[in-house]
């Protein structure tokens, strides 16, 4: 990457924490000028103090912990899962035909439709918040691990046939690698996809099991009527998506298909 | 020497889908330490037969032999360098694409000592360092040693050519098949890859199947040529396979297929496309692959 790209890369950035400094003015001006209640607009210099003060208490830590762990462990599951389906369609012809079928039925089903169902198959404990959290990313990342295998060059499976590759470094040194471009777009979509239905799911089921989540943690300040609780609660699960969506997968961009020249 | 070649391919046909003959009944054989090229207008199944010699594409009818065994599948003894440059792996870098065959590859022998030379070599604990030392040395011969950390997009044409060649080496094959490698080259740079191939092929000794269009390459490097000819209707005729294909060449009729004759070229090396033998020999393939002068074939094998 040249340094005129990141130069700009900064000045973006920098431009962008302007406006976000802007805006967080404006709501403490409106909340202060305003004349309504702190109960329903709090000034976000106490929403502020809650977060740090929940911080430091150790509640959000643990929520944040939960919600993560979860969505890890989905993820993981629907990816590998995914692997399986991709690696199973492009083996077989028939295969691939129905998993594309089963993507194409399945991908445009947002995952809060299915709560009912997975509330009647699974209760409303661990397994049905990973239940969902599978169903958001196994589709997306399906789709775009599939057109991965499609679009590695068939000179590099023709080198690895050449010098007889068993399926295991095949995978290792040729599939993983080859649509991992693909992979990372696909997991953009699936993680921005999880992270909302957990949230969603969360907040119907409540605390699931031994703890809930962040979405438990917004829940609960609303039974208590704790406004800037709330408050509080959004602006930590819109910073963990800024997190990952902007720092996270870039960085992980940055140390594969950037470097290799395979992308931007 | 043995008597039995290192490549042979005996009454080879290939078609396209269910009534398209490319070429039939066709006959090969390269000899050990020998450089043969395949010359022959785009379509002509060059590649197809290239691919068949490697065992990357079954024949329809007929079989090739390995040093006398029947090929049936790709295998390190009969390496493959294409002419695109998307054959190196993009997230390998340099060295790491040369050293591919001897670390991901099945039961390759990197030991000096042909005694040695069993699988279970292998796992010995002198291995890793063997292995890096052979892609220093091949690294060293193809001139990028110093630019093993490089990535493939980081290279020029030649260079990524060049490292396909050290990749394709490394593990000591004794038949090259190359497609066109060179053909995507300025003319400077495969010029400069000519001799490089040639001064490797003099010192490892290796035998070479080179497919290219380009008579004077041919003439440059081989011992000897292989010219394909389409059959007279399709002669003059642009196209590549799949137009080939599309234009139904019809059922294999007996005169309706690929021919092939060899010429030997009786020039020594280095050689000069500016020297009347040279044009002379140059006109005659010329000739052969225009259709005219059929008269030529006395001088084939």
């Amino acid at each position: 990457m040249s340094t005129n790209a990141e130069l700009s890369e900064r000045g973006r950035r920098r431009r962008q924490i302007g406006v976000v400094l802007l805006l967080l003015i404006i709501w403490e001006a409106a909340a202060r000028l305003s004349g309504v209640s702190p109960l329903l607009f709090p000034p976000v210099s106490e929403v502020v103090r809650t977060l740090i003060s929940d911080l430091g208490r150790g509640v959000l830590p643990g929520r944040i912990g939960y919600s993560l762990l979860i969505v890890a462990e989905g993820v993981g599951i629907g990816l590998a899962a995914a692997l399986l389906l991709s690696l199973a369609g492009h083996a077989n012809r028939h295969i691939g035909m129905a998993v594309d079928t089963l993507v194409a039925l399945m991908h445009p089903l947002p995952g809060i439709a299915l709560l009912p169902i997975v509330i009647l198959w699974a209760g409303v404990g661990h397994t049905a918040v990973l239940l969902i959290i599978v169903h958001s990313v196994l589709w997306p990342l399906t789709t775009s691990i599939t057109a991965g295998i499609r679009t590695i060059a068939q000179h590099l499976y023709d080198v690895s046939r050449n010098f007889r590759l068993n399926p295991a470094r095949m995978a290792v040194h040729l599939i993983v690698p080859g649509i991992f471009p693909h992979m990372m777009s696909g997991m953009r979509i699936g993680w921005a996809r999880a992270w909302r239905a957990l949230i969603a799911a969360e907040m119907v089921f409540g605390a699931a099991g031994g703890g809930g989540g962040i979405g438990w943690y917004i829940f609960q300040k609303r039974v208590f009527m704790d406004t800037r609780g709330l408050f509080a609660g959004i602006l930590v699960i819109m910073l963990i998506g800024i997190l990952f969506e902007s720092y996270l997968f870039d960085a992980v961009e940055r140390i594969t298909i950037r470097k290799w020249g395979v992308s931007r | 020497m043995s008597a039995v070649p290192l490549l042979e391919a005996r009454k080879v046909g290939f078609r396209y889908g269910r009534n398209s003959c490319l070429f039939k009944g066709l006959d090969l054989t390269l000899h050990e330490g020998e450089f043969l090229a395949v010359v022959g207008p785009s379509g002509c199944g060059k590649t197809s037969l290239l691919k068949i010699l490697g065992g990357f594409l079954t024949p329809g009818s007929g079989t090739v032999y390995r040093q006398g065994l029947p090929v049936q599948s790709p295998s390190p003894h009969a390496v493959m360098v294409f002419q695109e440059f998307d054959q190196l792996f993009p997230w390998k870098r340099v060295w790491s694409n040369v050293a591919f065959p001897l670390k991901a590859g099945g039961k390759i022998s990197v030991s000096e000592d042909p005694a040695a030379a069993d699988p279970s070599e292998k796992k010995g604990p002198d291995r890793p360092r063997e292995i890096d030392r052979r892609v220093e040395e091949i690294l060293r011969e193809v001139g990028l040693y110093e630019f093993r950390r490089y990535f493939p997009y980081q290279l020029s044409g030649g260079m990524k050519q060049r490292t396909a060649l050290a990749r394709s080496l490394v593990s000591r094959p004794p038949i090259l098949l190359m497609d066109e490698p060179f053909g995507s080259l300025d003319a400077q740079k495969r010029e400069e890859l000519q001799g490089l191939l040639l001064r490797m092929w003099d010192e490892h000794g290796f035998s070479v199947v080179f497919v290219t269009h380009d008579i004077s390459e041919a003439l440059v490097l081989a011992d000897r040529i292989m010219v394909m000819r389409l059959p007279e209707e399709k002669a003059g005729e642009e196209g590549g396979p799949g137009t080939a294909a599309a234009g139904g060449r019809g059922p294999c009729a007996s005169d309706d297929s690929v021919q092939s004759i060899f010429l030997d070229i009786d020039l020594p090396r280095p050689r000069v496309p500016q020297s009347p033998v040279f044009r002379e020999y140059y006109r005659r393939i010329f000739r052969l692959l225009g259709q005219e002068g059929v008269d030529d074939r006395d001088s084939s094998q």
